[in-house]
């Protein structure tokens, strides 16, 4: 490679391919789970009103397969298909956590969570807070996700086997993880602005509106703060411009790597966040816990122990 | 070599991960497909300044055999859903009965896990307008509702 195309290509490089220690990777295995868990759990199988639980008695009739399961070929759901997946992914995750046999767990928590998340969005209606999920369970199935914080490498560092060593391996999965999480909330407010009249979406009544039909129409939210917002139209405003500038700046924590700008960022996404929950009544955790996977876990512990690099485990 | 060779393949391994959702996101953005992570269209309620803003939604009520009315019942996967499989298997009288055997057992069910037991004697889905009448409304007026379709055992 001639050195000009090599200077091109050497921040692309870097960003995808510096070698790190395995410490973000690790958090981002544990932040999945949780989220993958949180979902099997809020759904399970084995309640026969539950999102999961009513998919194998539904009509045939209705079956509405999305692309990816007619390529695949997989017909409608029984309650046996169901629930054994549903077994077999609740098996698998919960190994993935522990970080046992995780080549094996990872891959079959991807397989398993994408045939659940894909027969439940076949019926006609497409279910978006979980697609995410489902991205980055693939990124984890082809990653080295389990060589810390995991059993896999108690048993290693058992066995004698050498200390690791800081890797590209442990760099790309973060960086695409959380491009993923950040690029969805960047096109939701690309949306925003796009499809309305410019800042129409922001500056009409449309998130006064917005609140009280959540806060009266659908299900109430766990606080009176979005009835209150809603009877003041700079507070609503504010909510508004809010929204769309955690959204759209959410994914600069992919990016951006000075410590007050990071925090500034974080703060305006977990705000967002948790107004959703606050002030309209959507409790959907997934997006609490995957925020997580912006904390700059290879950074903190290197603060903490004072140095300038991440160091290694010393016995995995 | 041998770590060359591996160092190479994970390398490979990674390019293609990172075209695959790099791409299936740009493809869905493009597209403007409505399955992407967090929909594709903005959700927009916006009114003019001393607007009613009118928004619809479907409920189900349910009755039991003394006559009591239940309301906010549910229906698998949704409300709006179930309404259209309603109306796509009118034709169909097979289909609708098996809709029907099928809302009064979820519901049934998910009243029981709340502690209520009761035996439904007829579930109705009604299409309600609620109004936001003015700037300062602190709640939302109930506007006009009719029965969209009436199951009965």
């Amino acid at each position: 490679m001639n050195g000009k195309l090599r200077r091109v290509l050497s921040p692309w490089d870097r960003f995808w391919f510096e070698p790190v220690a395995p410490y973000a990777l690790a958090l981002c295995r544990l932040t999945a789970c949780a989220a993958l868990l949180s979902f099997l759990l809020a759904e399970p199988a084995w309640v026969k009103t539950s999102q999961l639980g009513v998919l194998g008695g539904l009509p045939h009739a209705f079956w509405r397969p999305i692309p990816a399961l007619q390529v695949l070929g997989i017909g409608p759901p029984t309650d046996g298909s169901v629930g054994a997946v549903f077994g077999l992914t609740l098996v698998a995750v919960t190994l993935l956590a522990l970080g046992l046999f995780t080549r094996v767990s990872s891959i079959v928590c991807a397989a398993g969570a994408f045939y659940l998340l894909a027969v439940r969005n076949s019926w006609g209606k497409i279910y978006h807070d979980y697609h995410v999920l489902m991205v980055i369970l693939l990124v984890l199935a082809v990653s080295k996700c389990g060589d810390f914080l995991s059993l896999d490498s108690y048993r290693r560092s058992r066995a004698g086997k050498p200390a690791l060593q800081p890797s590209w391996e442990y760099c790309w999965p973060v960086k695409l993880i959380q491009l993923s999480y950040g690029l969805m909330f960047a096109f939701a407010a690309y949306n925003k602005l796009a499809d309305g009249d410019g800042l129409e979406w922001v500056f009409s009544e449309n998130m006064r509106n917005t609140l009280l039909v959540e806060n009266f129409v659908h299900e109430r939210a766990p606080t009176l703060l979005g009835p209150f917002v809603a009877q003041h139209r700079m507070l609503w405003t504010a909510g508004a411009a809010g929204i769309v500038l955690a959204q759209a700046t959410a994914v600069g924590l992919v990016f951006v790597r000075q410590r007050f700008v990071r925090i500034a960022l974080f703060l305006l996404l977990g705000g967002f966040i948790a107004g959703r929950t606050l002030l309209m009544g959507m409790p959907e955790p997934i997006f609490a816990i995957l925020a997580l996977v912006f904390v700059d876990w290879n950074a903190i512990v290197a603060v903490r122990l004072g140095m300038r690099s991440a160091p290694l485990p010393v016995t995995s | 070599m041998m770590e060359r060779w591996r160092s190479g393949a994970g390398k490979l391994l990674a390019y293609l991960m990172i075209a695959f959702v790099l791409g299936n996101y740009g493809w869905h953005f493009y597209a403007h497909i409505d399955a992407f992570p967090f929909s594709n269209f903005s959700i927009f309620t916006g009114t003019r300044l001393g607007e009613r803003h009118v928004t619809t939604a479907y409920e189900f009520v349910g009755y039991t055999a003394s006559g009591e009315r239940i309301e906010r019942l549910g229906a698998p996967i949704g409300n709006t859903v179930f309404r259209s499989w309603a109306r796509a298997a009118s034709a169909d009288p097979a289909l609708q009965r098996k809709l029907a055997e099928m809302l009064f057992r979820w519901n049934e069910i998910d009243l029981a896990r709340h502690g209520r037991d009761v035996v439904l004697d007829a579930i109705e889905l009604r299409r309600t307008e609620f109004i936001i009448a003015s700037l300062d409304a602190t709640g939302v007026e109930r506007g006009r509702s009719h029965v969209l379709f009436r199951y009965e055992r």
